[in-house]
């Protein structure tokens, strides 16, 4: 307080040295009050929070709307420790702006939530120096962000609303895929079981009658007649056929129900496949679970080939999101061999193939296609949101552009893309095992 | 009946392998094949004559529309099926022009079964040799009209109004006229007041606006000035009439729409083989006419003498060839002798079949010949309780009112 007043004194000397008399005196006692008055006016009415801590983070000064802001009237504030009241705590908060301007002399600024303060804040310490150029404190100016927080986390919001929409648009298109992946072979199930209920119709008279003959033989009775009857059941059995189908009917019949479940699994892994806040996940699975529930998207024109390194790390991410980057990358080959291949009567298949490999401490995803490739002259285009080659219904330009915000700016990662023109293309994933904090 | 030669398509290796088990129970009756990809299939029927087709729809290279496509122009006759896993798709719909019958995996072994037996005994009378003499004595079948074609392409566009649909009907101003008389009269119910192409469709549905225009536009082809305009209007009459009827009679044991569609389409075009045989024979159709009338038979007894095949086999043929629902093509086919036609239920065949008879014997007078007989098996099939006297009835009333 006193050296502001000392500063104002400055001000005021020109006019102190030519009025000596008291009546000057009283002229300039009222003039520095006047002058005080209008400071303390000005101050109170700027509409953000402003106050003068020193040192040792006491209070010198605060306007009345930080007063206010905090419940109490500023005598009672002055001379108290700033953080006791503003962030109720006992000890100097580690996100205190006020030490790092003190130690480094520069106006430093900090986004902090704080109650006290009416929420979400910016405060910025701006080093204050007395006039003889020593370090006395600081004066800090608090603004209120709430709304540009709001407006930020509404855009966040919607963000994360458009990827659900992309990814629920993305699955209306897999569920026709996913049905027919379970609509056939469930065609096969049936038609085996069919075949094991014939077969047992075919059988049984076969094994009743030897049931018969056995029993008439180990009661010593006479068999000619039952044996006879034997034989004819098993010239009515085909069993040289039977023999050699039914194990395969069997194991065919398993092998379609195993599909079943595979693909049921894999689609309920997709849709919700847990929590939406990073955790460390296997990349592997996500990349097998995207390719089996994809599958009727490539099938017809492609193979797909995984070369998935065993022992990679758990990748620290949002499985969900990193699921819906493969599927766009799958999408997006299969849909450029199938224009590579065009009519294709005879059924010619391309490839795609997918590996992982730790490099240092990142995940290496490739997804490699034999499709169109991508002309040179949209290659730096393919990122940016709706730029599409593919005709509506096909495409809506929006899987790169989601792609690349997942991995760099919600994942800390990276990803690249070289591609030759005719021969295919190849997209780089990089994604690192660790949250970036701990890293550093 | 001879094995027929069957041949199964699909990508799935596994689908073929339980394809063949699950039919070895009719290996009597069917020469099974195989091939995995659309092109292998045309391979193979190049080298042997196939009857019956049952392809996948989606498969790597040539898909089942496409293959059904080639199928039906290099070998009309044969009976082609698809069995998709996938039933909602556009290449579905570019299926259905192509496919006399539609089923979706999983098919159960049961209806499979129903259906090949089916596929079999229309190849069976498509192919007889009889037939396909007299067929090939008939110098100008009827084409599918333009304006089915067209609207028929309109419906596979899954953005196509009713209105849109409407305006074709509307360009071709006598059939749109001739429409709006039909489904305004009392026949329908009691609509009136249908002014629009459009306004019908949405009230009476798609398939019989469609199949209404489609026989309207084959009688007129068929008009001929040697054939009689009473013999013409006669046989219109009796399309029509036979035609509500089996749509009353499908309404009466079922709620399923399709089924009181299909058996309005078969009997609208029931007795078009008729009109095929009278319009490019017609001297030797009078003929058996008068035999019928002469000799106190059927007509299509009489038929049978003159032609080496009756109406009912005719008119069966030249639908399966325009690719009309297999339904359709059966019931056709099967229309005076439904007892043969396979089925564990009272069927579409039947249905024309009571609605054709009781149509006759309504009007004795226009009637060429005895009325058509009815097999007791078909009557007691029919009639467990007492549903064709119910039938007569509900008929007789629908025509006074048609009448008005
Ligand atoms: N694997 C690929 N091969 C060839 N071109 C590709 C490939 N992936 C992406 N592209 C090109 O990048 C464009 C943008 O892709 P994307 O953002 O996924 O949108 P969309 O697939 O909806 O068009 C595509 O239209 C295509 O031209
Ligand atoms: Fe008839
Ligand atoms: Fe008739
Ligand atoms: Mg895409």
């Amino acid at each position: 307080m006193n050296k502001v007043i000392q500063v104002n004194k400055k001000h005021l000397s020109a006019q102190t040295k030519t009025n000596q008399s008291s009546t000057a005196l009283q002229f300039e006692k009222t003039l520095i009050e006047h002058a005080k008055k209008e400071l303390s006016n000005i101050l109170d009415s700027i509409p953000l929070f402003i106050a003068l801590i020193d040192k040792n983070h006491n209070i010198v000064r605060l306007n009345m709307p930080m007063a206010n802001a905090l419940g109490m009237h500023p005598r009672e504030l002055v001379g108290q420790k700033c953080f006791e009241f503003c962030h109720k705590t006992r000890e100097i908060p580690d996100s205190c702006p006020h030490k790092r301007a003190m130690e480094e002399g520069i106006s430093v600024t900090v986004a902090l939530f704080e109650k006290n303060l009416g929420g979400h804040v910016e405060v910025t310490a701006t080093p204050f120096f007395d006039p003889d150029g020593t370090l006395i404190g600081s004066i800090h100016v608090v603004r209120d962000i709430n709304k540009r927080k709001k407006a930020e986390e509404e855009k966040e919001e919607i963000i994360s609303q458009l990827l659900q929409a992309q990814k629920l648009e993305e699955v209306g298109r897999l569920a026709a895929g996913i049905a027919h992946e379970i609509n056939t072979p469930s065609q096969y199930v049936a038609s085996n079981l069919e075949f094991l209920k014939e077969s047992f119709d075919e059988i049984s008279p076969l094994v009743n009658s030897c049931a018969k003959l056995i029993q008439a033989t180990s009661h010593g009775d006479s068999t000619e007649s039952i044996f006879s009857e034997a034989e004819k059941a098993l010239e009515d059995t085909d069993w040289e056929y039977l023999r050699e189908e039914l194990p395969l009917a069997i194991s065919q019949a398993q092998e379609g129900i195993d599909r079943v479940t595979k693909i049921v699994r894999a689609m309920k892994e997709f849709s919700h496949p847990g929590p939406k806040e990073k955790t460390y996940q296997d990349i592997n699975r996500i990349i097998e679970t995207t390719v089996t529930i994809s599958k009727n998207e490539w099938k017809y024109v492609s193979d797909v080939y995984l070369d998935l390194q065993e022992d990679i790390p758990p990748v620290y991410c949002i499985a969900d999101e990193i699921g819906q980057v493969i599927l766009n990358m799958v999408v997006n080959a299969a849909q450029a061999i199938s224009e590579k291949l065009g009519e294709n009567p005879e059924g010619a298949k391309g490839s795609i193939s997918i590996s992982t490999e730790k490099e240092k401490e990142y995940a290496k995803i490739i997804v490699k296609d034999t499709g169109t490739g991508i002309p040179e002259d949209i290659l730096n285009r393919i990122f940016d949101s709706f730029f599409t080659t593919k005709e509506a219904g096909r495409g809506t330009g929006q899987g790169l552009s989601i792609a690349k915000d997942i991995v760099e700016e919600n994942h800390d990662g990276s990803i690249s893309v070289t591609s030759v023109a005719c021969e295919g293309t190849s997209f780089t994933i990089r994604l690192p095992f660790n949250d970036s904090a701990q890293r550093d | 009946m001879a094995s027929k030669n069957i041949l199964f398509v699909d990508d799935e290796k596994m689908v073929l392998d339980g394809m063949r088990r699950a039919l070895r129970p009719m290996r009597k009756l069917l020469s099974m094949h195989f091939a995995t990809s659309g092109r292998d299939a045309l391979g193979l029927m190049e080298e042997k004559p196939v009857d019956i087709v049952i392809t996948d729809m989606r498969m790597p290279g040539m898909d089942g529309a496409t293959l059904l496509g080639e199928v039906k122009t290099l070998y009309p006759e044969t009976i082609r099926i698809v069995l998709t896993g996938q039933a909602d798709d556009d290449a579905t719909y570019r299926a259905i022009r192509v496919a006399h019958q539609f089923l979706t995996k999983p098919c159960p072994p049961d209806i499979l079964k129903m259906v090949i037996k089916r596929a079999c005994m229309l190849h069976e009378l498509m192919a007889h040799p009889l037939l396909k003499k007299a067929v090939s004595s008939l110098d100008h079948l009827p084409s599918l009209p333009s304006i089915y074609v067209e609207i028929q392409e309109k419906i596979n566009d899954p953005e196509a109004s009713v209105e849109e649909i409407g305006a074709i009907i509307e360009k071709d101003l006598g059939m749109s006229t001739k429409i709006l008389q039909l489904v305004n009269s009392a026949f329908f119910g009691h609509y009136k007041n249908i002014e629009s192409p459009s306004r019908a469709v949405s009230l009476l549905g798609l398939n019989v606006i469609k199949s209404l225009l489609l026989t309207l536009k084959v009688f007129s082809q068929c008009d001929n000035p040697k054939l009689s305009s009473s013999f013409l209007e006669n046989l219109w009459n009796h399309s029509f009439e036979t035609a509500v009827f089996a749509k009353n009679i499908a309404e009466d044991v079922t709620d399923d729409k399709d089924i009181s569609d299909h058996a309005f389409t078969s009997g609208l075009l029931h007795d078009v083989g008729k009109l095929v045989l009278a319009y490019n024979l017609p001297d030797k159709y009078k003929k058996a006419m008068k035999v019928a009338v002469m000799e106190k038979k059927e007509l299509r007894k009489a038929e049978f003498r003159v032609f080496k095949a009756s109406h009912a086999e005719i008119g069966g043929y030249l639908l399966g060839l325009w690719g009309l629902p297999g339904d359709v093509v059966e019931a056709l086919s099967f229309h005076h002798r439904p007892h043969q036609y396979p089925s564990n239920n009272f069927s579409i065949p039947s249905m024309v079949a009571c609605a054709d008879m009781i149509s006759h014997e309504l009007n004795p007078d226009e009637c060429t010949g005895t009325l058509p007989h009815l097999e007791q098996a078909e009557l007691k099939r029919s009639d467990p309780t007492g549903r064709m006297e119910k039938w007569r009835v509900m008929c007789r009333e629908t025509k006074e009112r048609g009448i008005e």
